[in-house]
């Protein structure tokens, strides 16, 4: 609280006080939180009801419903992104900062995908009991989600970002992302198919890894430019 | 094209302040403004200079561009044509540089209502790169908002989260305060207490460019006005 005169507090203090602001904010709204969880867990709990609830069946459509309801979750969960930021002010403060705005936005994705991203995996193991998962497609599961659901927050982010501006951007948001969504899906779910039929899955896990690392390094960039052009 | 000054008391007689002695070179230019909103020019041509130790009030009639101007002067918003200067250097091409020098307060707070004035001010200090030699109770104190520090934003009135937030512009210790209708929803103990902060930060050197509909007493510093009305282009329908 009694803060001296400080110099240079330097880019990552500033990094880490963003990562740290957004998760108390989320903290204080954790009802808000679980909404894409809950999500989450009722629609994968649905399919058993609706379709088929024969074991051997859900074997075989489990892993395509769990990736496609975690990827609706997280489409349900991006435009909090910066929504509130935008409605308060604190965004416009957040351009407005010295330090370069690319990293800045890195620490709100990454602040965003552990509330939303993160709780899909650990409860994504639960999901796969009730689909009768194979055994050996947990590790598949839980790696495929690990670096699939950090790739649509990130590209997810490009598309918050361009359409903050707009008042009612529901559907907008949804056709710019949903496209640049479907690779993912793609490896997601055959790594958990190709694993839970004893196949080797390295091949999918690697293209979701590259695909990370690639929006890892450019999404940053695309956000912050724009978001400079949703406020000008 | 130069600005109706409203008390021109000389500049060169103020520099006996060591803030201003360090930075009596700052200067924002503006030069050959054109701001547009949908098809229509809001202002074009306009041109001015802000010295150091100076507050610039800007006025206009609803809808004459004052907040796309302020918006133009922080940099979030690209005129259509023109550039502001800081000390010389476009400030599109010197960013950092420039916003190390600025704060800006929009119409909204820039505050979290989930978080208390402490941890909204603590967050702020730890995003800029320079901080004013005050506390945060220090300036708290000075606004008058102490007793209610810990309470969540969204609990206070909105007197009190401008208080807040101007709270924040002060211990950005920054020289250049770009300020969209800070009077509003100040009560007249706030106008006082923003009054005498204005006093001082422009007797020590600093700038402040603000539009109100209020009219401040701010008969100590230089003050001047500029209207948005001169510069407005009448439409050709």
């Amino acid at each position: 609280m009694d803060n001296q005169r400080k110099p240079n507090t330097g880019l990552l203090s500033a990094f880490v006080a963003l990562l740290k602001r957004d998760l108390m904010v989320s903290y204080r709204h954790l009802g808000e939180l679980m909404h894409p969880v809950i999500f989450f867990l009722i629609a994968v709990s649905l399919f058993p009801l609706a379709i088929n609830p024969d074991p051997v069946f859900l074997q075989t459509i489990g892993s395509g419903i769990i990736w496609v309801a975690a990827l609706l979750s997280t489409m349900l969960a991006l435009d909090n992104l910066f929504r509130a930021d935008y409605d308060d002010g604190t965004l416009e403060q957040l351009l407005l900062s010295p330090h370069p705005i690319s990293v800045l936005v890195l620490a709100k994705v990454i602040g965003h995908w552990l509330v939303t991203g993160l709780p899909l995996i650990i409860i994504a193991p639960l999901l796969g009991v009730m689909l009768n998962l194979s055994d050996s497609a947990y590790v598949a599961l839980l790696a495929s989600l690990a670096l699939g659901t950090p790739t649509m927050s990130l590209i997810g982010g490009i598309g918050v970002a361009l359409t903050v501006g707009i008042r009612r951007n529901g559907i907008l948001l949804t056709l710019l992302v949903m496209p640049l969504f479907i690779p993912i899906l793609i490896f997601g779910a055959s790594a958990v198919e190709a694993a839970s039929m004893q196949l080797p899955f390295s091949g999918q896990l690697y293209l979701l890894a590259a695909m990370l690392v690639f929006s890892l390094s450019l999404a940053p960039l695309t956000i912050a430019t724009s978001l400079k052009i949703s406020l000008n | 094209m130069s600005i109706s000054s409203h008390k021109s008391s000389s500049q060169t007689h103020r520099n006996t302040h060591t803030k201003a002695d360090a930075e009596k070179q700052a200067v924002v230019e503006v030069d050959n403004l054109e701001c547009m909103r949908g098809y229509r020019v809001l202002f074009q041509s306009l041109s001015f200079a802000i010295q150091s130790s100076t507050a610039l009030h800007i006025r206009g009639t609803n809808g004459s561009g004052k907040t796309s101007l302020l918006r133009i002067l922080s940099g979030l918003r690209q005129p259509e044509q023109g550039s502001v200067y800081w000390n010389g250097l476009p400030i599109s091409s010197n960013r950092t540089q420039y916003l190390e020098n600025i704060s800006y307060q929009g119409h909204e707070t820039g505050l979290k209502s989930d978080l208390n004035a402490i941890e909204n001010l603590e967050f702020s200090i730890r995003m800029q790169n320079h901080n004013s030699s005050f506390t945060i109770q220090e300036v708290l104190e000075k606004l008058e908002i102490d007793h209610v520090s810990m309470l969540p934003c969204f609990a206070l009135s909105a007197g009190q989260r401008q208080r807040i937030a101007l709270a924040r512009i002060i211990l950005s210790g920054t020289t250049l305060w770009i300020l969209d209708e800070p009077g509003t929803a100040l009560d007249q103990t706030g106008l006082q207490i923003f009054e005498s902060i204005v006093t001082e930060h422009v007797q020590n050197g600093g700038m402040m460019v603000f539009t109100s509909h209020h009219d401040f007493k701010l008969e100590s510093v230089n003050y001047e006005q500029l209207s948005l009305d001169r510069y407005a282009v009448q439409s050709p329908i």
